[in-house]
């Protein structure tokens, strides 16, 4: 059975090598006498290092928080027109929202599973195993999409659009965000799977799935956001 | 090209890239499960009053806590960034509290 071996970025002193030159961590010339203590650079170097690609770290915080910001807006509105969207709360289904969470979590715990297996955490050092597990995650994306569709489709055929209210403008807006989201995820999770059956020496391809995840868990924290803002309060 | 099991092993403790033992990983799962249904359960019989958006929010935070930490692997790798992001997580809910 093929075994994950990805010695371009698993490497600590390589990726070390790879971390940008910043005034915080860059280390300080030692004066004539000074020893350079090596370790503590080194785990200085280490609590900064995120998995996956740093760049790929910028972009999804970017994208946090600017959905934070809609977050909050989404309240503010709330809060100015209380009726409109108590009322617009009840044509929801939270426990369409709660299988959905439930499929969210637990496919993001399927993708933690898939990286760990990657890196032989529980000594099943298989790509099968890791692109099984993979594959689970974007099959649990799949059934996200579904249920969020025929809620989709159950609105729109209400005539409940993006302009019946100011709710239905942020329901239609964040939710329609994570979902375009999630759809992409699954491209993401689709690609790194069928990587790890077709070439599971390629280069990179723990380090692109570590950024696979990262990405599949920010979808996690949106929906535990919106799950609450939405449905439940 | 297959390396053999001595070079493939590496001992977890020793390598700074330690990955999230699965049974950590299982345990996350598991609560995150159970907030969930928690969350959705006292919201729909309505067992709050009026607590019920800071109760809900509190559970947030920590549902997006462990996810941080646990799923994304804060707890172990980028350490530093572990505290910010949590701040950026209060800062966000406590705001939502706010001007609820």
């Amino acid at each position: 059975m093929a075994e994950v071996h990805d010695t371009t970025s698993r490497s600590w002193e390589a990726r070390a090598e790879t971390l940008p030159t910043m005034a915080v961590i860059a280390p300080k010339r030692p004066s004539a006498g000074e020893s350079v203590d090596v370790e503590a650079m080194s785990a200085r170097r280490r609590d900064l290092r995120l998995v996956g690609d740093t760049a790929w770290w910028v972009f999804l915080t970017a994208e946090f928080l600017t959905l934070c910001l809609f977050f909050i807006v989404f309240a503010v509105m709330r809060r100015d027109h209380l009726e409109e969207f108590r009322a617009a709360q009840k044509l929801l289904s939270p426990h369409l929202a709660l299988v959905n969470s439930l499929v969210l979590i637990t496919s993001g715990y399927a993708v933690a599973r898939g990286v760990a297996a990657m890196r032989g955490v529980a000594r099943s050092t298989s790509a099968r195993r890791a692109a099984t597990w993979i594959f689970v995650a974007a099959a649990l994306g799949l059934v996200f999409v579904a249920i969020k569709g025929s809620e989709y489709a159950d609105k729109l055929g209400a005539g409940l659009t993006l302009s019946s209210g100011h709710f239905w403008f942020f329901y239609y807006f964040l939710t329609g965000f994570h979902f375009l989201h999630v759809l992409l995820g699954i491209g993401f999770l689709s690609w790194v799977g069928s990587r790890l059956l077709l070439e599971p020496h390629r280069p990179g391809l723990l380090t692109q799935a570590e950024s696979c995840a990262a990405f599949w868990h920010m979808l996690d924290l949106v929906w535990i956001l919106l799950f609450p803002l939405l449905y439940l309060l | 090209m297959k390396s053999s099991p001595e070079t493939s092993a590496r001992p977890i403790d020793a390598d700074p890239t330690a990955p999230e033992s699965t049974r950590a990983l299982t345990l996350t799962w598991l609560a995150l499960l159970t907030f969930s249904l928690a969350n959705y359960y006292v919201a729909e019989e309505a067992l709050a009053g009026a607590l019920l958006a800071p109760l809900l929010f509190a559970a947030v935070f920590v549902k997006l806590t462990l996810v941080t930490s646990v799923f994304m692997e804060l707890r172990h790798h980028g350490r530093a960034w572990l505290l910010p992001v949590v701040g950026v997580f209060g800062v966000l809910l406590t705001a939502l509290v706010l001007s609820w």
